[in-house]
């Protein structure tokens, strides 16, 4: 891969343009980490592609294999990868809950201290997620709390 | 892609998963431990005395004592997963669950105990004695957990909203 870097200060932004002779997963998982570092997530629903500001989205859920972007009025599919979505919205707030879910702590309501030493997340739009034992753990650690 | 949809099959696998793992092991740990003692008992006085002080039980483990042992376990279970899940119940307050579920088992038991009459000599003096020291202790862990329970999630929500307006700040 041949990576050219061209300094103008006449530009009014910067501007990457990706050439390549066919769109194979390489290059869709290249531009999909160029979009997260401009705060947008590619995402699919209903077989058409979106570009979804990051900071909309409520919480990532893997079901099945298949990862799903939950915002306030709809839900999105990604090919990304849990993990690799991890590292790479870590920076925008997201922090691991449990082995399948991703959520932003900006859109976090309340906590509420659950059995088995879980907790109970409620989202602003009301909906409730457990994080489990092992990342509740986390969860007080980031909230400065042990 | 419907919400409603994905959130079905996010419900039914937690749901699955619960009653997999715990009444699975519940169910397992009864019915072994009461095949174990059903096989080892016998319904001859000589051998019931003999298993007894090799168990240093109270009373003889006989087939139909096991039966009712195995029947209160089963009740047992079924008051724990009444209280200790949202199946039925939408107790919000974790004190409150499991001081509920501690009142029902412990009736239970009391039940159990006068119509299985497996303590041959408890007598009215024992069950006043037995309320009268269990209730006390009872209400003071109720408000004692429901204090902790109050406090812990006043102290998540402050360092809660406390992270957020940071995070909004540095944004």
């Amino acid at each position: 891969m041949k990576i050219s870097i061209n300094i103008n200060p006449d530009n009014p932004e910067t501007e990457i343009s990706v050439t390549c002779p066919q769109l194979t997963p390489e290059v869709e998982k290249l531009i999909s980490m160029i979009r997260v570092m401009d705060s947008k997530l590619t995402v699919k629903k209903d077989g058409e592609v979106f570009l979804l500001d990051i900071g909309e989205i409520l919480y990532l859920e893997t079901m099945e294999r298949k990862c799903f972007v939950y915002t306030d009025k709809a839900v999105y599919e990604t090919d990304a990868k849990m993990y690799e979505l991890e590292q790479q919205l870590a920076a925008s707030g997201f922090f691991r809950v449990s082995k399948s879910t991703l959520l932003q702590l900006k859109h976090i309501k309340s906590l509420r201290a659950d059995l088995n030493h879980r907790i109970r997340i409620t989202m602003q739009n009301g909906e409730q997620l457990i994080a489990s034992r092992m990342y509740a753990d986390e969860l007080r650690e980031r909230l400065g709390l042990k | 892609m419907d919400k409603n949809r994905n959130k079905k099959i996010i419900d039914k696998k937690s749901l699955h998963d619960f009653v997999y793992t715990t009444s699975l092991a519940f169910s397992l740990q009864t019915l072994i431990a009461t095949f174990v003692m059903f096989i080892s008992s016998s319904e001859t006085s000589a051998e019931q005395s003999r298993i007894s002080s090799i168990y240093a039980t109270p009373g003889f483990l006989s087939k139909s004592t096991l039966l009712q042992f195995f029947i209160a376990a089963v009740l047992t279970g079924i008051i724990r997963h009444i209280f200790l899940s949202d199946l039925i119940l939408k107790i919000k307050s974790i004190a409150l669950r499991i001081s509920l579920m501690f009142v029902f088992e412990v009736i239970m038991v009391a039940i159990v105990v006068w119509r299985c009459n497996w303590f041959h000599s408890v007598r009215v003096g024992h069950w006043i004695g037995f309320v009268i020291g269990a209730l006390p202790c009872m209400i003071a862990g109720f408000f004692m957990a429901y204090k902790s329970e109050c406090r812990e999630n006043e102290e998540m929500n402050e360092a809660l909203r406390k992270k957020q307006q940071e995070e909004e700040k540095q944004s």
